[in-house]
């Protein structure tokens, strides 16, 4: 376990050896016997299972939580629970009416789901060891997505004063939760916005890339160190991730590590990822062992972190 | 009942991936009249009717909308408009209508 290790690879820097870092997520609460849906609303229990885990996998960092739904259920959004999985929001208040007429409030450590994870992470950065903890936020066009629903993506295109209006709200909320995870102390904040590789770089460039600026500002100003994960075939907007501001990235198992690993060098920064968590982890299609040998090998020293994709 | 025009989304699992949710919702928002002249399913990955979907299609990533047998949109949540344009591309005469009602009245 190193803190630091991980901090550097984050960074972009060479580390003796890759850290490693598991997004356990409510994988924790299988660890410790709980339901999902349980667990992520009780403090006790995602403290229990997040410093479980990281004992049990012996890593460099952990998450506190990895569900994007906090924000927007936090600001009222329906969602339903799962035993098994995150919640998902199903309700997108934003759907048919304005940001004024729904009377949407940015949500502080006081609101919502919040107190939960403010006191989970309290106990956490009490009792953890020399790890880093990490705070991941709803990025903005993923947050603007559960808000407005699937209309989002039309509005990017063809009604950019409403999308503009809507993912500026979005990267207000997305400041004051990294604001959240930074008083908490968290070493690492991550923007989490898996739907921004589900559009074109130009709208990227123009919707996503201002949005995470204050968040982004929030992070560097407190001196922690910043990350911008998404998921998906984001080959096509990964020149955009490398140029958003982050001290690095995150990309899952559909991208080609080499790829990423070389733009990563390219522009100095750190990259994680991409251990084949649906054909090798999940389903057993891909070797496990095989999968982290090559990913290990493709990754290198310089600015890599090991985990799944 | 005339014939529905198939609509597969192949996703990871539209509850755990906020990319393949909204995938799939861009097909289940369509407008009713559009809707019932399609049928859609989703095919998440991580069971074997869904892995055997996907190399059916030798789709390559998720999550991808396919329109009656067609890859058409692979890791890009389409437009509205867009989406009506390729479901009218591939659809029955009367899908086609209900198409045009809905882009007359919008």
């Amino acid at each position: 376990m190193a803190k630091q290790l991980l901090i550097d690879a984050y960074r972009g820097k060479r580390t003796p050896k890759a850290p490693w870092l598991p997004y356990a997520g409510v994988h924790c609460a299988y660890l410790i016997g709980e339901k999902a849906n349980v667990y992520l609303q009780n403090a006790d229990l995602l403290a229990k299972g997040v410093l479980f885990a990281a004992e049990r996998y012996k890593v460099d960092g952990m998450p506190l939580v990895f569900d994007l739904n906090v924000e927007a259920m936090s600001m009222g959004c329906e969602a339903n629970w799962y035993p098994d999985n995150p919640p998902a929001v199903i309700g997108h208040p934003l759907a048919d009416k304005t940001l004024a007429e729904a009377n949407l409030k940015i949500p502080t450590a006081k609101d919502g789901r919040w107190p939960v994870i403010v006191e989970a992470g309290r106990k956490v950065m009490e009792k953890k060891g020399d790890w880093a903890l990490l705070g991941l936020l709803c990025g903005p066009l993923t947050l603007a997505s559960h808000l407005r629903g699937v209309k989002i993506f039309t509005d990017v295109v063809k009604n950019k004063p409403l999308a503009g209006e809507i993912l500026g709200f979005c990267a207000k909320v997305c400041a004051e939760s990294a604001r959240i995870y930074r008083d908490i102390g968290c070493e690492i904040i991550a923007l989490v916005d898996p739907v921004a590789s589900q559009i074109r770089p130009e709208t990227f460039r123009e919707f996503v890339t201002p949005a995470c600026q204050e968040a982004i500002k929030v992070i560097h100003d407190a001196g922690r160190t910043s990350s911008f994960y998404i998921c998906g075939d984001a080959t096509k907007v990964l020149d955009e991730v490398c140029r958003i501001g982050t001290h690095g990235f995150a990309i899952d198992e559909q991208l080609n590590i080499n790829y990423v690993r070389d733009m990563a060098l390219k522009y100095g920064l750190g990259f994680g990822g991409n251990l084949k968590l649906t054909l090798a982890l999940s389903l057993g299609i891909v070797n496990p062992r095989e999968d982290a040998i090559v990913s290990l090998a493709a990754g290198g020293l310089t600015g890599y972190t090991f985990a799944p994709g | 009942m005339s014939e529905k025009l198939v609509v597969d989304i192949l996703t990871l699992d539209a509850v755990q991936c906020a990319a393949c949710q909204y995938m799939l919702e861009a097909v289940t928002a369509l407008p009713e009249n559009v809707r019932q002249h399609i049928q859609y399913k989703e095919w998440n990955i991580k069971g074997p009717e869904g892995i055997n979907k996907f190399l059916e299609y030798k789709a390559r990533v998720l999550p991808t909308i396919v329109i009656n047998g067609d890859i058409v949109f692979e890791s890009i949540i389409p437009m509205y408009e867009e989406l009506l344009d390729a479901l009218a591309a591939r659809a029955p005469d009367v899908l086609k209508t209900e198409i045009e009602k809905v882009r007359t009245t919008e």
